[in-house]
């Protein structure tokens, strides 16, 4: 087990490595002159060279990205533009709200797609099937902040039941946190149900095909338990793994959400600091997105190495 | 199934009633053709746009500024008092023009890309299968945002940025499907006749990989459509005065309460576009790949 995990986490290294290249190569995307795209094209030449030693453009590529990385590995992401305070602190604010609603999107997408990737893998070819089918084809397609703006004009412009905006923390009671977190986590659990929708059914339609299914039948079990207890447990494993790959699209998610809602999250940070040019603060986030989509496949893999036996830990 | 495609690919007769039997395989998917119809009346008011409608989509109107829908404006006005309809019609050619061109860009990249990495091996394919798991632990509207971003407003640069962030899926398949043929006998015999690498993965190799790539590029389309609206939905991308889906929802989600339509409609022609290409690569991979899930 101990072997596996290692062996995964040393395939993670140039992953990582990569990501940290990619990150920091982002800011010379910028035609020109970055410290010119910042200033804007009147800014004096003084001003301009100022903020290139600031940024340490000044300097060679591989320098460059040696000292950048040699501060990402201590922490330190850099200094905002706009708000002179550290990006890192910026990010870790705003990370439990980006936190709770991605973690509240996957329970809520597995707590509708479990019964309908049920009803349609018993059945197949039934209406249940169909149903689920049209579902998940709507659920991919659906543009989420579509999905958004028609839930906040259903639910709170015509039945005010939940705010349209804004975050109440959990300190401030949990009724009211997840009111404020009910819209944007359903917006998303939607998009996300679609494809747990189609893997469950092909995997339960499998798992109930099985001998362990056929005996438990044989042995008088009902159906109900052997769909529910044993065919489902087997049916959830590969959900798992697929959970990890989704999540990439989850938190690219959350950067609508949580401009739509006025939620204080990292996606709306990312999207301000594009608008304020403030280009270490867009580096920071983006590093820090794609290292818990590293750490969440990474847990995945362990995880699912621990709960189905059958993986072994060569 | 490399066999089967094998023997699909042997003599010519056969080729073509195989084809003829997708067809009808085809047209027998209901939802596939569905998916097909959206597609083609989608790209026809596009490109039909100024002949089904003679108003200009920059043409505005002051004393019809938000009309609800009506006989003659039935999708409703802006704020401007720019027909809606006409604003839809015109932003299918950004979505198409987005759409298809920033797959087309991610497969001349990709495939080759893949191509290489699974024919080669050795340390080329390490470093491409690296860069290509380190480009997929991005969020990918995230890494589309930041590119889109840092290249700057514009259609063009909002292309560039879908394209790159859908490459490493381009490069993945084709990989996997190459190493798939590539111990095959016919390849061998390629070799053996003294075909050169190019002309091997040209000739031999590359056919039989092109139909989960056929498959794959009508999924992304949908994929690039709903990321370019995505962009203009956030302010990345396209640029007023080009009409834009995604960006006449976000300029109309500030009247949501009293004039829906503004968002509606061009929401809708999203939706509905994607799902067009979303139902055709779902209906393209029953009967052109059935064993990728």
């Amino acid at each position: 087990m101990w072997r596996y995990v290692v062996r995964r986490l040393i395939l993670a290294v140039p992953v990582v490595l990569l990501v940290c290249v990619g990150t920091f190569l982002l800011i010379h995307l910028v035609p020109g002159n970055p410290a010119t795209a910042i200033l804007g094209e009147q800014a004096s030449p003084s001003a301009i060279a100022a903020l290139d030693a600031k940024l340490g453009l000044d300097r060679s590529l591989p320098l460059q990205f040696a000292v950048w990385f040699g501060g990402v590995v201590h922490g330190n992401f850099g200094t905002s533009l706009v708000y002179g305070s550290p990006v890192l602190q910026m990010i870790w604010q705003r990370f439990p709200v980006t936190l709770e609603l991605t973690l509240l999107s996957l329970v809520m997408s597995l707590l509708m797609a479990v019964p309908f990737g049920v009803a349609a893998g018993r059945r197949p070819n039934s209406t249940a099937d169909y149903a689920s089918r049209v579902l998940s084809l709507v659920g991919v397609s659906m543009p989420i902040f579509w999905m958004a703006l028609i839930l906040i004009y259903l639910f709170a412009f015509e039945v005010r039941i939940f705010p349209t905006e804004g975050f109440v923390p959990l300190s401030q009671g949990l009724g009211a946190n997840l009111l404020s977190l009910f819209l944007p986590s359903f917006a998303q659990a939607l998009a996300l149900m679609a494809i747990t929708v189609r893997l469950l059914r092909s995997e339960l339609m499998e798992a109930l095909a099985q001998e362990y299914a056929r005996t438990a039948r044989a042995k008088g079990v009902a159906e109900r338990t052997v769909v529910w207890r044993h065919a489902l447990r087997n049916a959830l494993l590969p959900v798992v793994t697929a959970i990890g790959l989704q999540f990439g699209a989850l938190l690219g998610g959350v950067v609508i959400t949580e401009t739509i809602f006025a939620l204080p999250g990292m996606g709306s940070l990312v999207v301000t600091a594009i608008f304020d040019r403030d280009f270490p603060v867009v580096q920071g986030a983006v590093l820090v997105f794609a290292m818990i989509v590293v750490v969440v496949n990474l847990g995945v893999d362990v995880l699912y190495a621990y709960i189905d036996p059958r993986i072994k830990y060569g | 199934m490399a066999v089967a495609l094998d023997d699909r690919g042997g003599t010519e007769p056969l080729v073509a009633s195989a084809s003829r039997r997708s067809l009808r395989r085809l047209v027998r998917n209901r939802l596939a053709v569905v998916g097909a119809v959206i597609v083609v009346g989608i790209a026809f008011a596009a490109v039909a746009a100024p002949i089904l409608d003679h108003a200009s989509p920059a043409a505005t109107n002051f004393n019809l500024a938000l009309a609800p829908p009506s006989l003659l404006h039935p999708f409703g006005t802006d704020t401007l008092g720019r027909d809606i309809l006409v604003r839809v019609l015109y932003g299918g050619r950004t979505s198409l023009t987005a759409g298809l061109a920033s797959v087309l860009l991610a497969m001349l990249v990709g495939v080759p890309l893949g191509l290489i990495a699974g024919y080669v091996g050795g340390w080329v394919n390490e470093v491409i299968m690296r860069v290509t798991d380190a480009m997929l632990a991005f969020p990918a509207l995230v890494l589309a945002l930041a590119i889109g971003a840092m290249l700057g407003p514009g259609l063009g640069n909002a292309i560039i940025a879908i394209a790159l962030v859908t490459v490493p899926a381009f490069v993945r398949i084709t990989r996997s499907r190459v190493i798939a043929v590539r111990e095959l006998d016919f390849v061998d015999a390629a070799r053996a006749a003294g075909g050169r690498t190019g002309r091997v993965l040209m000739a031999h190799i590359l056919p039989n990989v092109l139909n989960p790539l056929l498959v794959l590029a009508a999924l992304n389309v949908g994929f690039a459509i709903l990321t370019e609206a995505s962009l203009s939905f956030l302010g990345v991308g396209v640029q007023p005065p080009t009409p834009d889906w995604g960006f006449d929802l976000k300029a109309g989600s500030d009247y949501l309460q009293n004039a829906p339509w503004l968002s509606l409609f061009p929401g809708a022609a999203i939706f509905l576009t994607v799902l067009g290409f979303n139902l055709l690569g779902d209906g393209l991979r029953d009967f052109l790949d059935p064993t990728m899930r």
